[in-house]
């Protein structure tokens, strides 16, 4: 198989996907190689484009909230989050500072089990999947919160226009803080863990770079910007609801590899610890809700953004005055990380690839996993995910 | 971990209009004391008629022509970044779409905004100064049939590949099938 890949005047495409682990939308990649090496890569997507931006036209603006928060199961608080604030802003309608604590809580703790969740699966495409397991147990802690606060694992629900629909108790408080001490200790454990274990340094130190220039060049967002050196976080650049009260300090990596990538989540996490204690010791009292919320709301434009776990989500929503918005456009962070990997790709070893792509934090919602492999003569033969991934963790067991 | 002190808005969006400023129509600047440092006055400093005057936006109308001498000189001047392209159908009796451009700053967002005819709406790919925005480009075409000068891809990105030609979804006249 991989002699015939060398032939030459013959360009190999390794189609991956569209099933597969590494992307929110299930994505189609085709990577081009010579050899082991990537020469080209490209992308198509949609496989699960659900033309919500078209369905939010015709529903009105609280039905809206609730098709908003179905585009990720895994950040799904901050899609409701991001539109609930356009909307609100466009309506002139002030959020009572309690609710705004609150949605800030919730925003922080899906940050956590998101980073979590992120950090299981980049750990098990490495071949590393008692940390995995650990990582994932650990994050079993925050969904519990998050059940406990809103009833709900994913799909919170948390958010009303104009407020929250529920109230942070002393017993939820007392949980949270124990649950946030708790993940603080898991996490230094973690960050030692991907700084000195040499099997995984392996696997992350100097793959996949991208410094500074190329990260502005191409447009990446979030963490994965933040590891190269891209002092760009929503939350710090314009502070939005309550981080004006509670402000959050940016975390910044220069390396702009892999491992850099995993130091600025995890580092992010322990500002997400410090934000939880210091809403929750210093809730604002008042209203969960503002009284009433208008059907129809004034002709206009308003933009909205907001850190997501992935970076910024911009959300531009038009209003004619009626009872359902004109237009809705959701832009999500992936989806510009997602053409800086086909920038990455080039030049690296198609071991490499799952780390790649699980560096920019896609989701993990596929069940399905697929690699083909086929050459311009038509002969194909069938490459699971698994074996691709397998690949990988043998291709760097042979080196040691 | 970094701390920096935030640019006011006011400062960023002085910054954008002395830079926009061949860009703004006059009538936006009259009355203002020199003309410089603009800060037009907030509430009617939109300069889009349906615009609701949010303090950190700044809309400037560009034409077809201009839009990629205007974006170079946004970033010449280091202005910010491409957040996304926009499209709005804005019906069939108004005859247009509207195709914005928004660049955040900070807190400060500007969004250059060019109206083609619905007929034959046209706009210059502006991937040659900014590659990453092909992604943004391609969905544009897909999604609304504007055509894209330049542009290095014109594959579809979100819809099917047997996705039926001059058919585009948030086409105001494209109407969903109830289920």
């Amino acid at each position: 198989m991989m002699l015939e890949m060398t032939q030459k005047e013959e360009k190999f495409i390794i189609p991956i996907g569209p099933q597969h682990p590494a992307l929110k939308e299930p994505g189609h990649f085709e990577f081009a190689v010579d050899g082991e090496l990537v020469t080209d890569a490209t992308v198509r997507l949609g496989y699960v484009h659900r033309g919500i931006e078209k369905g939010a036209e015709a529903r009105n603006w609280n039905q809206n909230l609730y098709l908003v928060e179905r585009i990720c199961g895994i950040c799904s608080h901050i899609h409701a989050f991001t539109y609930a604030r356009g909307v609100e802003r466009l309506a002139e309608v002030e959020v009572p500072p309690r609710a705004q604590a609150i949605r800030v809580l919730v925003a922080e703790l899906e940050r956590i089990h998101s980073h979590m969740l992120w950090f299981g699966v980049a750990a098990h495409e490495a071949g590393f999947d008692t940390l995995f397991m650990f990582s994932w147990r650990d994050r079993e802690t925050i969904m519990d919160i998050l059940e406990g606060l809103t009833g709900n694992r994913v799909n919170y629900s948390a958010n009303v226009l104009g407020g929250v629909k529920f109230d942070v108790t002393d017993e939820h408080r007392k949980t949270i803080l124990e649950a946030v001490d708790f993940m603080e200790k898991r996490t230094k454990h973690y960050l030692n863990v991907v700084t000195t274990d040499a099997m995984f340094l392996q696997r992350t130190r100097g793959i996949g770079v991208a410094n500074l220039q190329q990260a502005h060049r191409l447009g990446i967002l979030g963490p994965t910007a933040r590891a190269s050196g891209v002092k760009r976080d929503v939350r710090v650049d314009a502070p939005y609801s309550a981080y004006k009260q509670f402000p959050i300090k940016m975390v910044v990596e220069t390396a702009g590899d892999l491992e850099a990538r995993f130091v600025v989540r995890l580092k992010e996490l322990f500002e997400s610890y410090r934000l939880i204690r210091e809403i929750l010791n210093n809730m604002p009292e008042g209203d969960l809700q503002v009284k009433r919320f208008p059907r129809r709301i004034k002709p206009g434009e308003v933009i909205s953004r907001v850190e997501a776990p992935r970076g910024e989500v911009f959300y531009y929503i038009r209003s004619n005055g009626g009872e359902m918005p004109e237009r809705l456009k959701v832009r999500t962070p992936t989806m510009m990380n997602m053409a800086s990997v086909l920038a990455m790709a080039v030049g690296h070893q198609l071991a490499d690839m799952p780390m790649l792509l699980v560096g920019i934090d896609p989701c993990f919602s596929c069940n399905d996993r697929g690699v083909a492999i086929c050459n311009s003569k038509g002969d194909h033969d069938q490459w699971t995910w698994e074996r691709l991934r397998q690949h990988g963790i043998d291709f760097y067991a042979e080196k040691v | 971990m970094l701390s920096e002190p935030i640019t006011p808005v006011e400062d960023l969006l002085k910054q954008a209009e002395a830079i926009l400023i061949p860009w703004i129509p006059e009538e936006a600047i009259q009355g203002l004391d020199d003309g410089y440092p603009l800060m037009l006055n907030y509430t009617d400093r939109r300069i889009k008629v349906t615009g609701t005057g949010f303090p950190d936006c700044l809309d400037v109308n560009v034409s077809a022509e201009e839009l990629l001498t205007v974006i170079q000189t946004l970033l010449d001047n280091d202005w910010g970044y491409l957040a996304t392209i926009t499209g709005v159908d804005l019906g069939v009796e108004a005859g247009e779409i509207e195709v914005l451009y928004h660049f955040c700053h900070g807190t400060a967002v500007v969004t250059l905004s060019v109206k083609v005819p619905r007929e034959n709406p046209v706009v210059p790919s502006i991937c040659g100064i900014i590659p990453s925005a092909s992604f943004y480009e391609r969905e544009l075409l897909e999604m609304f049939g504007v055509t894209i000068t330049n542009t290095p891809n014109t594959d579809h990105l979100f819809l099917p590949d047997n996705w039926p030609d001059n058919t585009y979804p948030l086409r105001k006249d494209f109407v969903m099938h109830a289920n």
